[in-house]
């Protein structure tokens, strides 16, 4: 059993409303008298990777910790640690931070030389100030009027009806003029450096945050001012025809506009994006509208979640690069993750932009991922988002199949695809009346349009003998002592291969093909809850149903990867054993979506559940039985 | 009217101007053509005291529409033997890049790019790079080679490449 215990609130809520379900529906019977086993309810706080601690069969595994975070929590957690050093050193935030980032946020190392060295010392090779004084006001910008001063970036002087905006740090005496100091640490931030000194080679102080923000709150204020203004004067000319003067203006202050953009792209990509907040709301509502009446529902569906995955995806971008201050957080955040790369991994999927954050084994004997990995665990995680995937080798989720032979599976059958291709074409004929057959739908449960016979799509035999026993259909029939010549020997690779991959490729094609009919009807519940007043939790076992078929139905796939290489010589009958249970119970499942109509799924409710509730057992079952097949050496994974 | 001037080109003409009123012993240095001042010509003489000596190497450099916060690109026109110089006579010198991403390097700050740099540093560090050749990043393999195992034929080569600069 796991130590850490704790309820997840979703799972709290998801159970409440199926025991309600049950205590109201006295028809309601369940298959599977385990299904409300306590192991099942049971969640954990921190998450964990799959396998729990210690399986059905006793045998100890291991596990990861981990948290899908985002950029902006990394951020959040970096702060804290500043904060935490300032506590102990008493020297302020801006100066922690810097000196945190010189030494790459190693404190320990960090408060060595402190204590070490002389604070004057340690302070100037830092690119800090020895008597910092703090940052307040707006007293680093300064409108110089004197004619004399010159800004050594740009060489432009106050004039006299004009004075110039110009920005120093806190603790040396160089000012520039405000643009160029924009400009510069914008280009620092386009390179992401972090330790930005003042441009005076000689000076070296780092700029401290607390200035950095006056600096961004400056151009911030200076780009809302600009497009006020902007903005004023289209409506003037729209209204007023211009005059031949005017026409001359506006030419030349278009010209000039051009050249500033030529000048810096990153500005005016800024400038405009605020402007473009707006109009994005707005742009995206009218789709939105024109989702609910739209006549073609299943193409806008089919993406429907991608889209809405790419719209935040787009405004947290925009948020990031709204202002320089915001830009350089983020690039602090991520220097941090891809500095620290073992524990922070980027979501693989695309147009994810979520992390995951490692937090050590809850084992104590493996410490790091490659003994992990070594011990053919598989570190599945799952993001912010949903995404599940791989943490050691950064593919879909793979899980029961270990990373290095999910690698030789795949490579496999991308080398043998044209032959694999050629045999497992799209249709099959009918074993009764010869007509073919396309399958379109995820159910293995076929029902001939032509003579009404129902068969099984894997082993094409009468689907009577599957309804009351095991799928013996996909148990492989070993007769090892039959292959004699070589050629008869390779002929006989070349079938068990094609077995198994034609279980993978079909439980492949199964998967995609649920998913697309259940992201159709996910549209149209959706619809269903704007009509009636169905709450949104009380569709929410549909989706956790949607889930759990998704998820077995990968790990069933894998899991016939696995049996490929498999060594012969084990014994597997207790591995098939489950995996025909998975394959029984799954198809059942499927069928239920399948023949489901949308009006009658809350009906329907206790069924899902029951049914979902035993995919899932056996789902954890398949699992531990692998890992536990594997991990005491009862099945050898030989083939190479 | 012709529009107003941007950033780049305003300091382009400001070191410019620098440049004519006090000129640099050795450096002449100013843009090809009026119109375009993001192209120059330059000439160097070489360093006494190294076999450079009283050569006279034309120069092109390019600056880029963001200078001066990006660095200007600087190529030798005459042929040149030198440990730092490519076959193309791209010259390949510290302050011509852009400061470092490494947080480190910050230290070395002044021998890198900053908006503060200028043209006259840039020609004036050329000036001492051929007087002191910088053997541990050379961007010629071969002329490093020849530089530290065979002085005299390095120093032969030259002198003829100074000769011809004079022709």
């Amino acid at each position: 059993m796991s130590d850490v215990e704790g309820d997840d609130p979703e799972e709290e809520e998801y159970d409440e409303s199926f025991e309600d379900s049950y205590a109201e529906d006295s028809e309601f019977e369940y298959e599977d008298e385990e299904y409300l086993d306590e192991d099942n309810m049971e969640k954990v706080e921190v998450e964990y990777t799959y396998p729990t601690s210690e399986t059905k069969m006793g045998t100890l595994t291991h596990r990861m910790k981990y948290e899908p975070v985002d950029v902006e929590d990394v951020q959040r957690s970096l702060e804290e640690k500043v904060k935490q050093l300032d506590t102990i050193l008493q020297i302020g935030t801006d100066e922690c931070r810097i000196l945190l980032m010189r030494y790459n946020w190693n404190d320990d190392k960090l408060l060595e030389d402190f204590t070490n060295e002389s604070l004057d010392k340690f302070f100037e090779g830092s690119g800090l100030s020895k008597n910092s004084k703090p940052v307040g006001g707006w007293d680093l910008i300064e409108q110089k009027t004197d004619e004399s001063f010159e800004c050594h970036i740009c060489f432009s002087s106050p004039s006299k009806d004009q004075p110039l905006a110009v920005f120093r740090l806190g603790n040396c005496d160089h000012p520039f003029c405000i643009r160029c100091y924009v400009k510069y640490i914008q280009e620092a931030n386009a390179n992401s450096r972090l330790l930005i000194p003042c441009p005076e080679a000689d000076c070296g102080l780092i700029i401290r945050l607390s200035e950095l923000q006056q600096l961004s709150d400056y151009g911030w204020k200076e780009r809302e001012r600009a497009r006020e203004e902007k903005r004023k004067e289209t409506e003037k000319q729209s209204r007023v025809p211009l005059t031949e003067e005017e026409i001359r203006q506006k030419y030349q202050r278009d010209q000039i506009e051009a050249e500033l953009s030529e000048f810096s792209d990153l500005e005016i990509g800024e400038g405009e994006t605020g402007e473009n907040e707006e109009e994005k709301k707005v742009k995206v509502e009218p789709k939105n509208k024109a989702d609910d009446t739209d006549e073609d529902p299943e193409a806008k569906l089919f993406n429907f979640q991608e889209r809405i995955l790419v719209q935040e995806r787009e405004e947290r971008e925009r948020r990031r690069n709204q202002t320089l201050l915001s830009k350089y957080w983020f690039n602090v955040a991520s220097k941090y993750c891809s500095k620290h790369c073992k524990s922070f991994k980027n979501c693989p999927f695309p147009d994810c932009d979520s992390l995951i954050m490692q937090q050590g084994f809850d084992s104590n004997v493996v410490a790091t991922l490659e003994e992990f990995t070594k011990r053919q665990l598989i570190p599945t995680v799952q993001c912010s988002h949903k995404h599940e995937f791989c943490y050691s080798c950064l593919k879909g989720d793979h899980s029961p199949c270990p990373c290095s032979i999910a690698e030789k599976w795949e490579k496999k059958c991308k080398d043998d695809t044209e032959t694999a291709h050629w045999i497992t074409a799209n249709t099959k004929d009918c074993p009764e009346c010869s007509m073919p057959i396309e399958k379109n739908g995820g159910c293995n449960h076929m029902q001939c349009r032509n003579c009404n016979y129902e068969f099984c799509w894997v082993c094409l035999k009468d689907w009577a003998c599957h309804n009351n026993s095991y799928f013996n259909c996909t148990k492989y029939v070993e007769d090892i002592g039959e292959a004699k010549t070589a050629q008869e020997k390779s002929r006989k690779s070349l079938e068990r291969y094609l077995f198994y991959f034609r279980l993978f490729d079909n439980q492949r094609s199964s998967l995609s093909k649920d998913r697309e009919l259940l992201e159709q009807f996910e549209g149209k519940i959706q619809e269903m809850q704007k009509k009636s007043s169905v709450s949104w939790i009380e569709t929410l076992f549909y989706r956790e149903s949607v889930d759990v078929l998704l998820q077995a139905r990968r790990e069933l796939m894998w899991s016939y990867a696995i049996m490929y290489y498999i060594d012969p010589k084990c014994p597997k009958q207790l591995v098939e054993g489950v995996q025909c249970t998975l394959s029984h119970q799954v198809e059942k499942l499927s069928r239920l979506f399948a023949d489901t109509e949308v009006n009658a799924v809350l009906q329907q409710k206790a069924k899902f559940l029951n049914y979902s509730n035993t995919v899932k057992k056996s789902r954890d079952l398949l699992r531990e039985t692998y890992l536990d097949c594997i991990a005491n050496g009862v099945v050898k994974l030989t083939r190479k | 009217m012709s529009s107003r001037p941007s950033t780049a080109q305003r300091r382009l003409l400001k070191e410019y101007r620098e440049l004519l009123r006090e000129p640099t012993d050795g450096i002449v240095a100013g843009p090809v053509d009026e119109n375009n001042l993001f192209k120059w010509n330059c000439l160097l003489v070489g360093p006494p005291g190294t076999p450079y000596e009283n050569g006279v190497f034309r120069a092109t450099m390019t600056f880029p529409k963001d200078y001066p916060l990006s660095p200007p690109k600087l190529k030798f026109d005459s042929p040149i033997l030198h440990p730092n110089i490519y076959n193309d006579g791209t010259v390949c010198i510290s302050i011509l890049h852009p400061a470092g991403e490494d947080p480190m390097m910050y230290e070395s700050a002044d021998e890198r790019w900053g908006p503060l740099q200028s043209i006259e540093k840039i020609l004036l560090s050329v000036c001492s790079m051929l007087a002191e050749p910088n053997p541990n990043s050379p961007a010629n393999v071969d002329a490093a080679k020849l530089w530290r195992d065979n002085r005299e034929a390095f120093d032969e080569i030259i002198r003829k490449q100074v000769v011809k600069t004079l022709l």
